[in-house]
């Protein structure tokens, strides 16, 4: 290594390095692929979206949570270029939007808001429009896109030629899908990939982002069925009111949450008593009335395997002992208040 | 793109209707003067229309100065009315925008298919009424409007000429058509701006206390193209209505991109 890479190399790192905070490492060598700084977009009076920071690891499959009309899509619509924000600060591959747009967007697929179609064109001429109209912003050899390719790995092969005003909502879907796929994209930003669709294409739909993933993609989706953001998610971010609630890892997100430890045995009703007994009445979350119910044990107090040991000691038959741990739903629920507020 | 956005405009079935109604006027109005002759008095302001019985290639002339106080403006509005607030209404637009295409280049790409529809649609109507012209009519030797007599040929050259004076008078309705469509998400509401503004200049032109503003008046050259058929032909008018048409195409594309490169795409 001459001196001057060592320079460079050295200057890389103070900017981008891993950051000692408290004796831990954060930031590490991961690169964030979208970045947003007090992100707000206001209409009058109100702000759609307040103050966001956003931060999308690269290579995460991040989950950008919220009821309907928290901001998300006006979020999405800001990260592309489509909206120009009130205030803050957008990056993109640490380029800055939007000006830097014409050298982000070549490299980013998207489907925002749900499908935007010609009634009277085909699947096939659709994706040649868009691969037509966005030829000068690519390089020579990245100018022809399979579209029949594009096309069956969206499963529309069979009605490429077909008026798309004739498709079903789900291959509507399936169609601006394949054109976010039409090129190489290193990002991903999907609004929403699953409206419409039936549960045999929200299957395929989850194969194909963790197939997208395990090529190397990261891929931003924002959605509001939790189930589905919960099996494939590394990162989730939630937003309501346009105010950003959380922002990590999943597991650090399960992990704010309670967890419960749910004990079956063949008298529930005096295990909970001797529960009570040996360790005050706070681990005893639930004493049940009937034998075949479930007592619940908060697992910060007694630890699931003392609970177990105590039972069998006193000569009670343990039939059922497991950790619980909250669903991304409770979670979800927890953050933003039980009722949904729409407006 | 260029390209691309021509084979938009023109595979679609919009643009085969409009076709045929441009079409449709040179072979009526060829019908008609066939059936029923020039009439009495006949023709009024048209100075082509009398002329029509004896030499064919007056109808693809006549049937262009006919139309191109309202028709032809109208054709125009709704193809260039189209241009965004149709991608706009079908959610397009945005996917356009991040596949990515700049908007000024869009605008530009736009801008430039539009006009060639223009082109295309006079041009195709000029045709028509050539070859209706030539049927329904004897063909020969043509008399100017100075009474000089030139070439059937000269005379057929005359009416493209004709036919691109009015494309000229016309860009300027494709740039308002195209500045309506960059002011709504409603195709049918950008058309009907752009040919109420083709109108309301058209009546303005006709009010006498405001003759001082003629020039600045759309349709007030449109009369231009009767000047082709002079004995020499007489320049100054089309020249007048060429620097009125690029006033216009200034105004009216600046507004354009003054408003889709700062507008918030929220279809």
């Amino acid at each position: 290594m001459t001196l001057l890479e060592v320079g460079i190399c050295s200057a890389g790192s103070l900017l981008s390095g891993p950051v000692l905070v408290n004796g831990t490492l954060i930031g590490g060598d991961e690169l964030n692929l979208i970045e947003c700084r007090g992100l707000t977009k206001s209409y009058g009076e109100s702000n759609v979206v307040n103050g966001i920071d956003l931060e999308v690891p690269e290579g995460s499959i991040y989950g950008f949570l919220g009821p309907n009309g928290s901001g998300k899509t006006t979020t999405i619509r800001m990260i592309l270029g489509l909206i120009s924000p009130t205030s803050g600060e957008i990056s993109v591959f640490g380029e800055e939007i939007p000006k830097r747009l014409e050298s982000v967007l070549p490299r980013v697929g998207a489907v925002v808001e749900g499908p935007g179609l010609y009634p009277s064109l085909s699947p096939r001429r659709y994706l040649e429009r868009m691969a037509n109209h966005s030829r000068y912003s690519r390089p020579k050899d990245q100018r022809n896109p399979d579209i029949s390719a594009a096309l069956a790995r969206v499963g529309l092969d069979k009605v490429a030629d077909r008026r798309s005003k004739a498709l079903s909502l789900g291959m509507k879907q399936r169609l601006s899908l394949a054109n976010a796929l039409l090129f190489p994209r290193q990002l991903l930003i999907l609004d929403e990939p699953t409206n419409g669709m039936d549960p045999q294409g929200i299957v395929e739909m989850r194969q194909l982002i963790t197939d997208l993933a395990s090529e190397g993609s990261t891929i931003f989706i924002s959605s509001h069925i939790l189930s589905e953001i919960e099996q494939l998610c590394s990162h989730v971010a939630v937003v309501q009111h346009g105010n950003l609630l959380f922002q990590g890892e999943l597991e650090s997100l399960r992990a704010q949450m309670p967890t419960r430890i749910n004990v079956r045995t063949s008298d529930n009703q005096r295990v909970a008593r001797l529960l009570q007994e040996r360790f005050g009445p706070s681990p005893t979350l639930d004493i049940p009335n009937d034998a075949s119910d479930v007592i619940q044990v908060d697992p910060a107090v007694v630890a699931p395997e003392v609970v177990a040991k105590v039972i069998i000691d006193s000569g009670f038959d343990l039939y059922e002992l497991h950790q619980e741990r909250p669903t991304l739903e409770e979670a979800f629920v927890s953050l933003t208040g039980a009722r949904s507020d729409v407006y | 793109m260029y390209i691309e956005e021509l084979r938009f405009i023109f595979f679609r079935r919009r643009t085969a209707i409009s076709f045929f109604v441009l079409g449709a006027i040179s072979l009526l109005l060829g019908i008609v003067v066939a059936t029923f002759g020039n009439g009495r008095g006949g023709g009024g302001g048209n100075p082509f229309l009398d002329q029509i019985s004896h030499n064919g290639v007056f109808l693809g002339v006549s049937a262009i100065t006919t139309a191109q106080i309202v028709i032809i403006p109208l054709v125009i509005s709704v193809a260039a009315g189209e241009a965004f607030a149709q991608e706009a209404a079908y959610g397009t637009l945005r996917y356009l925008l991040i596949s990515p295409v700049s908007r000024v280049r869009l605008l530009i790409v736009k801008a430039l298919a539009l006009s060639t529809y223009a082109l295309a649609a006079v041009l195709f109507m000029a045709t028509v009424g050539l070859i209706v012209g030539a049927i329904l009519f004897p063909v020969g030797n043509v008399t100017t409007l100075s009474g000089t007599t030139v070439s059937y040929l000269d005379g057929v050259l005359r009416l493209y000429g004709v036919a691109l004076v009015e494309v000229l008078s016309v860009m300027s309705i494709v740039g308002l058509g195209i500045m309506a469509s960059t002011l709504t998400d409603s195709a049918i509401g950008a058309a009907s701006i752009s040919f109420g503004i083709v109108v309301i200049l058209e009546i303005l032109n006709n009010i006498p206390q405001l003759v001082h503003f003629a020039p600045l008046m759309l349709s007030n050259y449109f009369s231009a193209s009767n000047d082709i058929f002079r004995s020499p032909i007489v320049y100054s008018n089309v020249l007048k209505d060429l620097y009125e048409q690029l006033g216009w195409m200034a105004v009216t594309y600046l507004v354009s991109w003054a408003r889709i490169t700062t507008k918030d795409i929220t279809s």
